[in-house]
């Protein structure tokens, strides 16, 4: 659903990249007059509702939606949208389709709008199964779209899979959006990068800027730009969030910024499950959000003591003057209030699930202890497989094991992986080497790289409420993607001071590049000085909602000068990272 | 110097103008003898030998498969061979002179005005058989075509691969005319089709629907006017109709009581329509009063309709007819008293040092504006260069005297009226009016100078306009590169002194050109200036240099150029494999494209792929295993590929995937042994699962098996037969199996199942058996056992257990408060 982040943008009028691509949509559909039916990718379901509502869909006379499955459809609307990202399987099943239609109706007008962009491979695909004179090809260009104020996602782009294959075709659109976001925005004045597939997209973007950009985009509002290449830290998102945010994203998973619970956990009766949208517009869940489960207790209480001492002081007001101030603050009051109700169910549910005594309190100890210092923990990983506990929940603490302790032994290896594959299936030997290709399952090999990075880049500290450190977020482990990150910002020089970490111990490459030359810039850094330098992190693979927490609190540091707007591919957790390296099963 | 107005015939409340454009530069001409079109805006005229006319021998020019093309002024641009194998039913002109020949077979060829074959498209239907053409229709970029048996297609956009069929009425007959609606004039957006027959019929088709209309009499000509918004039509009778193309009105009826038929019928613009009856020397112009005019012509016409009058052609000039514009006749009609005639005449005086013209200007100071831009607009419509200065020199001098004029209508006026008189010289022959040259503007100009090679009018146009160049000068370059009387050296040295310093300079198509002209060194050379890797790739691909192409593809990571080349190789029945593999070698990103690719319409290379790119036959294996999960293959077919991947792993020695397939296999025919004695479903269940479901079944026997089979250590055995055990309440061979023999995983999992499944009592037979006594007091809390509890508490002598326990019994227990 569409939002209104008028309020909380960090960057202002960052609306207009879905005003931009709401446009672009309903000129497609005025190609044609009358009723529409649009015929979906089923992969593009989901990101599409980001930008198009309800209401936009009557205004360009959608009346029909399907999704494009196996099973046949017939309509009796004329003019037919077909919205498919550009995956060769697909192809078949549109020519199938209209190939049917055609026998129904001779005067179809039919479009294949491709998301985001044309691909010479699809086309081709269609000429060979004839159906190219039938349509006509089209593009739209879904791309960089808000997710909340300072989240930024490219919605038909799930690149996780793409991790596994080492797939680089969706590279050169993640360049496009990012030029596309600075025809918006401005030139980005340097753009740092980290990781092969970054490389290959700063590499793209730095050949772009130098050809054909425009004098208006000299005017840059974002000063820089960060890329990460979801590779270098795939631990990360192993590690289970403990942010208030991130914990509903492992308990009941967050969809675009929206989650669904059952209704017993606000309290209230049926069966049908409730929506609740979850962003910076709530004015309570904008403070909560970043918030270690562990503190939010004391926190709400403070809050709702706030706001009864507030409604309190109608009783104490007596003037009208007084009075009338009060009523003024009576909306945001309420709205206040409401919030305040539905997020002290979801934290009591959470409190219940998490607490002590709980399965997952003593799996989240295991894992910290692995985190704070390479325990082992094999007979506990055992008996969750004895147990035939969730899958999901087993792989993730196993690879995160195997990390910190620089691989399993080749016994402990092969025992696994055969438990592993006897108890939940033959399926998971294709699993068990996908993750293997990750580089998150190994065999013992050389030293323990963890080690020195954990050391290095103070992955692990206790002290995080003292010290308002990230390593809040997971109380203790602190991301480290996030680390790399604030290793920019906290040493002059960079990445060039851990040099040797990045190249040899993460095994990886990164990269500067000044796109403005350094006179101009001071010229820019002497207006900007009073306001904080933006810059946007691209996560190419996605992120999790812990590790933008982390952002946010690197930017709220007493002497921070930075404020981040997060792009990334799409949101992850661990489920569904370990979820991706399941064998796509052919159907 | 004569008042233009002379030349001017009054005529149904306006006045007309029939002026002279140009006198024929062709010789012997009789356009009797051809049938003729003419692109619209002052374009090319194509001539082409009506066979149907017997003319004398020595009238005729040349061979016959030819068509002319001539300029407005009656200068050859070229003879263009239209081929010999087939007749050709109608031509028609695209906007920027490109030809399109409809030939009766029903192929479509648009040639450029030299003769190179710019596309071909042919209409065929599913069945593939081939259609006659009966008539067709030509306009812009599209055509109709009606065939000898009544089907009707329609192109409604030939730069694209669409064509639609309209259903026709099977009422149709023989047809007497067909005119189109286009579809940016119809209220459909579709094109319309008017057809009249033999049968007095006018049928209006259109891609859904037929309008039927019976008549009195037979029509035999159709013509829409150039707004799309009048139809005229003319009967056997001799009654020239005007109505709607909505056919919601009726706006005319003349009656010529003649049966002679006209040649031609014709709007002139949408004002008022001409009939020309040839055989009568006479073109009449018929106005919506009824009233007519007649001229008199002792050669044969052809008329050219335009948007704001008409050209007509003779053997000997080209004319050109329309009204005259209102702000025209203000300035010289006779006895004017509009203020911009004034004006206009004070000018004069000025020339002639008369201070008469001042006292005229002052004293209307408030009307001056208007009519300085009357002259300006007025000096847009005359084609006299003399009368063009004077209107300008009069808005000049208007000018002079206001202070806040907006000078640009002026200077823009006098900049485009410069390039409109450079075109409408003799050499190039395009007499464009100023609404004309507003309606193509000067892109499209443009592009027509290039089309008949005027390249260095039209870079100096782009130069004196300020507008890009680029065009018009790889246009050059691609000539050039065609001259056969220079070395390649000298062509790239020219074109590059030309065009190197220029931005957006495509030069890709200029090296393809090159590529096409056999000239290979020359290409490579000029593709080394293209900026864009998008240009290079394809053009590298068709010179037949794959390995550069796919570098440069991989370069801007842009997987469309990857593929490009891919097909290409995979394709070319030259490159063989081991060509494949050696162009691949080393490129990543295009081989792991490749794969993605293959995996779903090449398997058989895939394989290939990895053992010899990859060298990595551990993945064969993984991806025959993949395979094997699919859904769609049955279980024969699994086991198949199965074992093949027991080969691929036995040969990259990877021992624990061969076991683990080798394990598979095995436990598949075992579930296919108890599928078929027990009549239930195991197959698709692990190995666990196997062994939960037999003990489930009371198969103890099978289920020791399945644990010797696959070496099922025995901690994990008793976790299954825990949970099938409890799954089917057997509450009691629990008990016996745990008293029976020591349990490897303790106690603790015995009770909490029981709790789990609400068996409070089970749960209190193991709870003594539990090991840690901290659990053994969590269990019996939960059982809300606190006697238990405490007892434990005080054996461990934990006093705080104790107190725990204790305020948590309810108060009428006696639980003792000290050890």
């Amino acid at each position: 659903m569409a939002l209104n982040l008028s309020e909380t943008q960090v960057l202002d009028n960052i609306q207009i990249l879905l005003e931009d691509i709401q446009n672009e949509f309903v000129k497609i559909c005025n190609l044609v007059k009358g009723d529409i039916a649009l015929i979906l990718d089923p992969e593009l379901s989901l990101p599409l509702s980001l930008c198009v509502d309800p209401p936009l869909l009557k205004k360009c006379r959608v009346t029909k939606l399907y999704e494009l499955k196996d099973q046949d459809f017939q309509t009796t609307i004329t003019k037919l949208f077909f919205y498919l990202k550009p995956r060769l399987e697909m192809m078949s099943l549109v020519a199938d389709y209209i190939r049917s239609q055609e026998k129904v109706s001779s005067s179809c007008e039919i479009f294949i709008v491709f998301v985001p962009r044309r691909s010479m491979i699809c086309e081709k695909e269609l000429e060979k199964l004839g159906v190219l004179g039938a349509a006509s090809l089209i593009e739209f260009q879904m791309d960089l779209l808000p997710l909340d104020g300072d989240i930024l996602t490219l919605p038909n782009l799930s690149f996780t899979r793409e991790l596994i294959d080492n797939d680089t075709s969706q590279l050169l659109n993640i360049a496009k959006s990012l030029i596309k976001f600075q025809v918006f925005f401005g030139k980005f004045q340097t753009i740092d990068w980290i990781g092969e597939y970054s490389g290959i997209v700063s590499d793209i973007l730095q050949k772009t800027i130098t050809s054909s950009f425009s004098k208006k985009m000299e005017n840059s509002k974002v000063d820089q730009l960060i890329i990460f290449d979801r590779r270098v830290d795939l631990l990360s998102p192993l590690v289970t969030q403990l942010t208030y945010e991130g914990l509903i994203d492992e308990i009941h998973g967050l969809q675009n910024g929206n989650v669904l619970l059952n209704p017993e956990v606000l309290g209230q009766r049926g069966n049908k499950k409730i929506r609740i949208p979850l962003n910076s517009t709530d004015p309570i869940y904008s403070l909560i959000r970043d918030k270690n489960m562990s503190t939010m207790g004391e926190f709400l209480k403070r809050t709702i003591k706030n706001i009864a001492e507030k409604y309190g002081s109608r009783t104490s007001a007596k003037t009208l003057g007084e009075l009338k101030d009060f009523v003024k603050m009576l909306p945001p009051l309420q709205k206040k209030h409401h919030s305040l109700g539905t997020h002290l169910s979801i934290y009591q549910d959470l409190v219940r699930i998490t607490g002590g005594g709980s399965v997952l309190k003593k799996r989240i100890e295991i894992e910290l202890g692995m985190l704070a210092d390479g325990e082992k923990h094999f007979d506990y990983l055992k008996e969750l497989i004895y147990r035939e506990e969730d899958i999901n929940i087993v792989l993730r603490l196993l690879c995160i094991q195997s990390i910190v302790i620089g691989g399993l032994k080749n016994k402990q290896f092969d025992f696994f992986r055969r438990e592993i594959v006897h108890t939940y299936g033959f399926e998971h030997v294709v699993t068990l080497t996908n993750l293997e290709k990750l580089g998150l399952l190994k065999k013992k090999e050389g030293g323990n790289t963890f080690n020195s990075l954990r050391k290095n880049l103070k992955l692990f500290d206790d002290n995080f409420f003292k010290t308002n450190d990230i390593s809040l977020v997971h109380s203790g482990y602190a991301p480290l993607s996030i680390r790399l990150i604030q290793k920019l910002f906290d040493n002059k020089n960079g990445w060039k001071s851990i040099d040797d970490l990045i190249k040899n111990n993460l095994g990886t490459n990164y990269g500067s590049i000044e796109l403005v030359p350094k006179e101009k810039k001071s010229q820019n850094s002497k207006i900007q000085n009073f306001t904080k330098k933006l810059c946007l992190v691209f996560f190419i693979g996605g992120v999790t909602y812990a590790e933008i927490s982390a952002l946010r609190i690197l930017s709220q540091r007493e002497n921070s000068n930075v404020e981040f707007i997060i792009a990334t591919t799409n949101m992850l957790n661990g489920n569904q990272l370990i979820r991706t390296s399941f064998p796509e099963k052919e159907k | 110097m004569e008042n233009p107005s002379v030349h001017w015939n009054q005529f149904d409340r306006y006045y007309y103008q029939k002026r002279l454009v140009f006198h024929m530069g062709w010789n012997e001409i009789d356009l009797d003898h051809y049938l003729i079109e003419s692109a619209p805006f002052g374009g090319l005229i194509a001539l082409l030998r009506d066979d149907q006319k017997i003319i004398n021998i020595k009238n005729i020019k040349t061979n016959k498969n030819c068509i002319f093309i001539y300029t407005c002024s009656g200068k050859l641009i070229s003879e263009l061979d239209y081929g010999h194998k087939q007749r050709v039913k109608a031509f028609g002109w695209t906007l920027d002179e490109k030809l399109i020949i409809v030939y009766d077979d029903c192929e479509i060829v648009v040639f450029d005005i030299f003769g190179e074959k710019i596309k071909t498209k042919c209409i065929t239907s599913r069945d593939s058989t081939v259609h006659l053409v009966y008539k067709a229709k030509v306009w812009n970029n599209g055509v109709v075509i009606l065939t000898k048996k009544n089907r009707l297609f329609i192109v409604e956009n030939l730069s694209q691969p669409r064509f639609e069929e309209y259903s026709v009425p099977e009422n149709l007959g023989i047809v007497s005319d067909l005119e189109i609606l286009q579809p940016k004039f119809s209220l459909t957006g579709h094109t319309e089709v008017f057809v009249s027959n033999l049968a007095k019929n006018l049928f209006i088709i259109d891609n859904d629907q037929t309008l039927e209309i019976e008549f009195q009499e037979m029509i035999t000509h159709l013509k829409v006017s150039p707004t799309g918004r009048l139809l005229a039509y003319y009967t056997e009778t001799g009654n020239l109709h005007v109505i709607s193309t909505d056919f919601r009105s009726h706006f005319l009826e003349f009656q010529m009581n003649s049966k002679i038929k006209p040649k031609q019928i014709a709007w002139c613009s949408s004002d008022t329509v001409l009939l020309n009856f040839e055989k009568k020397n006479t073109l009449l112009m018929v106005a919506p009063s009824q009233s007519f005019l007649k001229y008199e012509y002792d050669e044969p016409l052809y008329l050219m309709t335009e948007e704001d009058g008409i050209r007509i052609f003779t053997n000997s000039c080209c004319e050109f007819l329309s009204k005259v514009p209102e702000v025209v006749v203000n300035i010289f009609g006779i006895g004017s008293t509009s203020f911009s005639s004034l004006l206009y005449d004070a000018s004069q005086s000025y020339e002639k040092e008369s201070s008469k013209g001042d006292e005229v200007i002052r004293s209307k100071m408030d009307q001056l504006p208007k009519a300085i831009t009357d002259c300006i607009t007025a000096s847009s419509w005359v084609f006299r260069r003399d009368l063009q200065k004077k209107l300008l020199n009069a808005a000049a001098i208007g000018k002079s005297y206001l202070d806040n004029f907006v000078h640009d209508i002026f200077a823009d006026m006098c900049k485009d009226l410069r390039v409109l008189n450079e075109v409408r010289g003799w050499e190039i022959g395009m007499p464009l009016t100023y609404r004309q040259f507003e309606k193509i503007g000067i892109d499209l100009l443009i592009e027509r100078l290039i089309n008949r090679k005027h390249h260095y009018v039209a870079l100096k146009i782009c130069e004196y306009l300020r507008i890009r160049k680029d065009r018009v000068l790889v246009r050059w370059a691609c000539q050039k590169v065609k001259s056969e009387n220079e070395t390649d050296e000298q062509i790239l040295k020219s074109i590059i002194s030309k065009l190197g310093k220029e931005e957006n300079v495509s030069f890709a198509s200029i090296a393809s050109v090159a590529y096409s002209e056999s000239k290979n060194d020359l290409a490579i050379k000029l593709l080394d200036y293209e900026k864009s890797a998008s240009e290079q790739v394809p053009l590298l691909i068709n010179m037949k240099n794959p390995g550069l192409a796919l570098v440069k593809a991989i370069e801007c990571a842009n997987p469309d150029l990857i593929y490009l080349v891919l097909l290409y190789l995979l394709n070319n029945e030259d490159i063989n494999e081991n060509s494949l593999f050696q162009i691949l070698s080393n490129k990543d990103m295009a081989i792991n494209l490749l794969i993605k690719y293959c995996k779903y319409k090449k398997k058989d290379l895939l394989y290939k792929l990895y053992f010899q790119l990859k060298r990595d036959p551990k993945v064969v294996g993984l991806l025959k295993i993949t395979e094997s999960l699919s859904d769609k293959i049955n279980l024969e077919m699994k086991l198949k590929i199965r074992n093949e991947s027991l080969i691929a792993f036995g040969v990259s020695k990877n021992n624990f995937l061969k076991k683990i397939t080798e394990d598979n296999i095995k436990l598949v025919k075992l579930q296919q042994d108890y599928q078929q004695r027990l009549e239930l479903v195991f197959i698709g269940l692990s190995i666990n699962q196997t062994t939960a479901k037999l003990l489930e079944l009371d198969l103890e026997k099978e289920a020791k098996k399945m644990k010797k089979t696959f070496k099922i250590p025995n901690d994990r055995y008793w976790w299954i037969k825990l949970r099938a055990l409890a799954k089917r309440h057997r509450w009691k061979k629990l008990y016996t199996w745990a008293k029976n023999e020591k349990s490897p995983i303790g106690y603790d999992p015995f009770v909490e199942i029981c709790i789990k499944n609400r068996v409070g009592n089970e749960a209190l037979n193991y709870i003594p058996l539990v090991k840690d006594p901290y659990n053994q007091v969590k269990f019996y809390l939960r059982l809300n056992k606190f006697e238990q509890a405490a007892n434990i508490a005080i054996k461990e002598k934990n006093q705080n257990l104790l107190q725990h326990v204790k305020s948590l019994a309810p108060k009428n227990l006696n639980i003792p408060s000290h050890i």
